[in-house]
């Protein structure tokens, strides 16, 4: 009987003692700053974030931190930075002096107060122009045979010095109208490409960007979601854009090594040079 | 300092070593000895472990791992010898011992037909309580057989059902041992190393079990004649094959197919076996419907077991043993084309040679390669991935039985190291640059690591025992010397109960870049002048007793120390030496384990209970304060049991109960956007890193079979039920927070799995 009731006791200890914790509710409030200027363009759309409870409705506007104290230094100058809400719906810090463009291979300085005193600095040496050596044609024909999808077109650049990895990016300008694009212009609607995607949000999501060590790239038919006009763009990124961008489409977690602020926050102060160019991608059974 | 410290030991262990051969010799002249080779009467396989005994005295040996004893400086005269092996019937034979006398004596043993307690009991009385083994576990091949997940038995799977063995979850095979990684492990086949031991991503085991003879394993304080590892010691012995006469068995399982067939060589003393599995999910799939848009992979995974092995007089013997396996993926759909082709291939060859009573030498040649390729396609952008290892290994040891008190092993080992990297993301997998740069990495690395040990056991009375090892390891890609002294002690309370403890040093110069959850493109780099070498150090307390009826009790407490660890960097573009590839920094681990065993028997198996602690620390990671990894579980209970219900039936059941895997909470969420993203991506912040405990982890298996004749042949029905209450564990649980309101969801493993199988011998 003794030993029974050792045996029982050791176990329910065991059991005690093996018990899950309870998913956590606590919350913490993290900053998440996305700073990102983009050579030969004014200094613009930097944005802090104030994280929210992980178990309450997600609002990014009351995410957004509206008056932080934002200064950029570089290139002789010192940007102060105003929140704006500009009539494209856009918003986000913008450089008061809206004439100035940002310098290639030059370093910036960021430093921002948030409300609470909390400094986040950061910095970033912007890189060389980029150029196209080729751009994509004006019309793609998305293949017949959408098993194989074999690519019929490549698009190049030149090299930016101390760059290996660029960033394309693909984005439908336009998910309804198609057929007012061709010439000669018909009624036609724009559709998706057929693809399977799990997420509501990435089922909808309009830009996808893939990372390449190369400086050309065969036309990758999966980056296509739409039919229709699109904008292709090459970023030439520096480090702090390429770890963010890793940050972004790899990781769930936010990960202090792939941030490049510091001050108590993640995200990052990065710089890249782009090219973009248009070009529209034929259905492939109009 | 340290230095200094390091040559005092050489310096101490030499001048033991001598003091010690000094005193022994003058003991030996007045006496004779007794030495020869214990075999299964049947098939004439060499039995590993099995006791010689001179009845009425205290004087005996073991075999070793060739099937080898020598009993020496026996005093002259009349002896009865009792020669025993769990399983196995017990042989008595008179002998004379004349003074001066070498007596040469090979033993059969015939295969006990119902494996009575009486037998069991009888061999365990005679076990050598001498034997300084800590924390070795041996599980008869048997036991092995009758633990299965989806029809197959698996020995990887066996192991995980020890106290202290831990995957990091139900569908893993990579064994984290006493806090230890899978890597840490040395993993050898008939004396060559593998270098990756698993199929299916790593579900199951690469090891045929029709095809093995003996598990060992030893899960810290390891002797010094193993090394380049620094956790544990997986030791498998292949069959030698049946001497006698061809024989053979097929089986047909719900993954697999398998079959081996083993037979005497056209020359006298000399075996073959071989032994081959399959999956055969490729030609099944043939006969399924299949949607163009959504095709079904290509799937499936093969093995090769091969043995040859051939007497040269009484003593010497030499043999060759192969081994491949293959995994291969496929899949080509929707414009992306992809294969995935993992494999092993290793050939070794060992001679062995009786110089006589007293030296017995071994030399092992082997080669093995481990390579996973990995090519995808989509829309002309190519990524391509081929890493190999292929270790080229020459290795020696001379054991010295030099008295019944004193025994030494000297070795030495050298291998040649060749790292192919061949990893391009460029899209253009045409050709890729030598070197590493932007994308592509293009190089070969070639390592020489060289290592020469020395072991001594020293029986300083009746009840204590001391084993002494140094091992020195020299790795020419990093210019370094390491030094692993070993120390173990045996200490018998009375003729039951054993005290045990072990203290070493454990010096580690490879690595395993590996992702924590499956072993898809799992890649070997060496040291380099980068990082040092890794380095453990084992203190080990335990003891051991032969409880009624051939139960043993084994209690062992541990604390192991880590230097030097690395944890893949999963956010490096690109890696030019060992140091890009991992986050460095140390761990220790602690715990104690409970092991009730019972070998053989109508009942048999085990039950076992560890409580164990794991902690890392790394400057990269969670902000450099300490964790708990993820396959950390305090508590781990295990029980395994078969039972000989009759002649025609046996049953079995394996029940384990452990605390739930870590995991990472979070603190709160956000949204991060990208140039022209519409939607973002939704991140979460993570607090404490492993910090949380998913539910505890628990299954039931049972499995039965049934004996009876097919077409006059011996055959077996093989009913297996996995996981039966269907606990379906979790494997990971993550925050989807894709939409506004915030789900935690788990990905589950699976549920129930029923299967039969058949076994029939040729």
């Amino acid at each position: 009987m003794k030993n029974i009731l050792f045996v029982f006791i050791s176990l329910t200890t065991l059991l005690i003692m093996s018990c899950e914790d309870e998913a956590p509710g606590a919350y913490k409030e993290s900053y998440i700053v996305n700073a990102l200027l983009l050579v030969d363009m004014p200094i613009s759309e930097i944005t802090v974030l104030r994280s929210l409870p992980i178990f309450d409705k997600y609002n990014n506007d009351s995410a957004k931190v509206k008056n932080a104290t934002i200064t950029i230094e570089g290139d002789d100058n010192i940007f102060n930075l105003k929140y704006r809400l500009k009539e494209d719906g856009n918003e986000g810090y913008y450089a008061e002096d809206s004439i100035y463009k940002v310098k290639p291979n030059t370093l910036y300085k960021i430093k921002i107060t948030l409300p609470n005193g909390n400094v986040i600095n950061g910095e970033t040496t912007t890189p060389g122009r980029i150029s196209w050596v080729k751009k994509a044609k004006d019309y793609l024909q998305y293949p017949k045979d959408s098993l194989k999808l074999p690519s019929t077109d490549t698009i190049s650049w030149n090299k930016v010095t101390g760059n290996d990895f660029y960033l394309i990016s693909v984005s439908c300008l336009d998910t309804l109208q198609y057929g007012k694009y061709l010439t000669p212009k018909t009624e036609e609607l724009n559709r998706r490409v057929y693809f399977p995607i799990a997420s509501e949000k990435r089922y909808r999501e309009l830009t996808t960007i893939s990372p390449i060590a190369n400086t050309h790239s065969s036309v990758v038919w999966a980056a296509f979601k739409w039919f229709g006009l699109h904008q292709v763009k090459v970023f030439a990124p520096d480090y702090n854009f390429l770890k963010w961008f890793i940050q972004s489409q790899v990781k769930q977690e936010l990960d202090p090594l792939l941030s490049s602020v510091q001050g108590n926050a993640y995200g990052f102060f990065g710089s890249a040079s782009l090219v973009a160019d248009t070009t529209f991608l034929l259905k492939n059974q109009p | 300092m340290t230095r200094i410290l390091n040559f005092t030991i050489i310096l101490l262990f030499l001048h033991f070593t001598i003091l010690l051969s000094q005193n022994i010799s003058l003991l030996e002249s007045n006496y004779g000895s007794l030495s020869g080779i214990v075999r299964d009467s049947e098939t004439k396989e060499t039995l590993i472990g099995a006791s010689i005994y001179l009845e009425d005295t205290k004087i005996g040996a073991r075999t070793n791992v060739n099937g080898f004893y020598s009993i020496t400086n026996i005093p002259p005269k009349d002896y009865n010898v009792k020669i025993s092996f769990l399983g196995y019937q017990t042989l008595n034979v008179k002998i004379t011992i004349k003074k001066g006398e070498s007596l040469r004596k090979d033993f059969e043993l015939p295969i006990s037909s119902i494996l009575k307690d009486a037998v069991i009991v009888d061999a365990e009385r005679d076990d050598d309580k001498r034997e300084i083994n800590i924390s070795k576990v041996n599980i008869p091949i048997e036991t092995i057989k009758n633990i299965r997940v989806g029809g197959e038995s698996d020995i990887f799977r066996t192991l995980q059902f020890l106290p202290g063995v831990l995957t990091s979850s139900q569908i893993s095979s990579g064994l984290f041992i006493r806090g230890g990684s899978p890597d840490q492990n040395l993993v050898l086949l008939d004396g060559a190393t593998v270098y990756n031991p698993t199929h299916l991503f790593g579900f199951i085991s690469t090891f045929n079990t029709d095809a093995i003879k003996n598990v060992d394993l030893i899960k810290g304080g390891f002797p010094a004649e193993f090394g380049n590892r620094m956790s544990a010691v997986l030791n498998i012995t292949q069959k030698d094959g049946n001497r006698n006469k061809v024989d053979g068995i097929a089986s047909i399982g719900a993954i697999s197919s398998r079959l081996g067939l083993e037979g005497p060589t056209p020359w006298e003393g000399g075996s073959w076996f071989i032994s081959g599995r399959r999956t055969y999910f490729d030609l099944i799939k043939k006969l399924l419907p299949e949607d163009p848009a959504s095709p079904i992979p290509d799937f499936g995974f093969y093995d090769l077991n091969a043995k040859f092995v051939q007497d040269f007089g009484i003593n010497d013997k030499v043999s060759i043993s192969g081994f491949m396996s293959n995994d291969n993926l496929d899949y080509s759909s929707l414009g992306l084309n992809m294969n995935l082709d993992i494999g092993n291939k290793l050939l070794s060859s060992k001679w062995t040679h009786i110089f006589n009573e007293n030296l017995f030498s071994t030399v092992v040649a082997s080669y093995s390669n481990y390579f996973n390729n990995f090519i995808a396609d989509r829309s002309g952008y190519g990524i391509l991935f081929k890493n190999s290892i292929s270790d080229y290994t020459l290795k020696g040891e001379l054991e010295w039985f030099d008295s019944e008190k004193f025994t030494a092993k000297f070795g030495f080992e050298t291998s040649k190291f060749q790292f192919d990297y061949l990893q391009n993301f460029t899209g253009s997998t045409d050709s890729t640059q030598q070197g590493s740069k932007g994308g592509s990495t293009n190089f070969i690395v070639y390592d020489h690591q060289s290592a020469m040990y020395s072991q001594l056991k020293y029986n300083i009375d009746e009840l204590l025992s001391i084993q002494l090892g140094l091992r020195i390891n020299y790795c020419s890609l990093s210019n370094l010397v390491t030094y692993d002294p070993r120390i173990s002690l045996n200490y018998r309370l009375d003729d039951k109960t054993t005290i045990k403890a072990s203290w070493g040093q454990y010096h580690q110069n490879l690595r395993l870049a590996t992702q924590p959850d499956f072993s898809f493109f799992d890649t070997w780099l060496p040291t380099d002048s980068s990082v040092g070498a890794s380095k453990a150090e084992h203190y080990i307390l335990g003891l051991e007793s032969n409880i009624n009826k051939g139960y043993t009790f084994n209690f062992d407490v541990y604390y192991k120390k880590m230097d030097n660890i690395g944890e893949l960097n999963q956010n490096s573009l690109e890696a030019s030496n060992t140091k890009d590839v991992f986050f460095i920094g140390n761990a220790y681990a602690w715990g104690a384990e409970i092991f009730i065993q019972k070998k053989f028997g109508k009942l048999n198996g085990w039950a076992g209970y560890a409580l164990g602690f794991i902690r890392e620390r790394i400057d990269s990671i969670n902000r450099g304060e300490e964790f708990r990894p993820k396959y950390d579980r305090t508590h781990d209970f295990k029980i395994v049991a078969n039972y000989e219900l009759n002649e025609d039936w046996d049953i079995g059941a394996s029940f384990f109960f452990q605390t739930g895997q870590s995991y990472t909470g979070v603190t709160s969420r956000t949204q991060i956007y990208l140039p022209d993203q519409n939607y973002g991506r939704s991140k979460v912040i993570p607090s404490q890193r492993y910090g949380l405990r998913l539910p505890p982890s628990h299954q039931l298996n049972l499995t039965a079979s049934y004996k009876f004749k097919m077409w006059g042949l011996d055959s077996k029905a093989i009913i297996d039920i996995y996981n039966v209450y269907s606990r379906r564990d979790i494997l990971m649980r993550y925050y989807d927070t894709s939409e506004e309101d915030t789900k935690i969801e788990d990905v589950r493993l699976i549920p129930i799995l029923p299967t039969i199988s058949l076994e029939i011998k040729l």
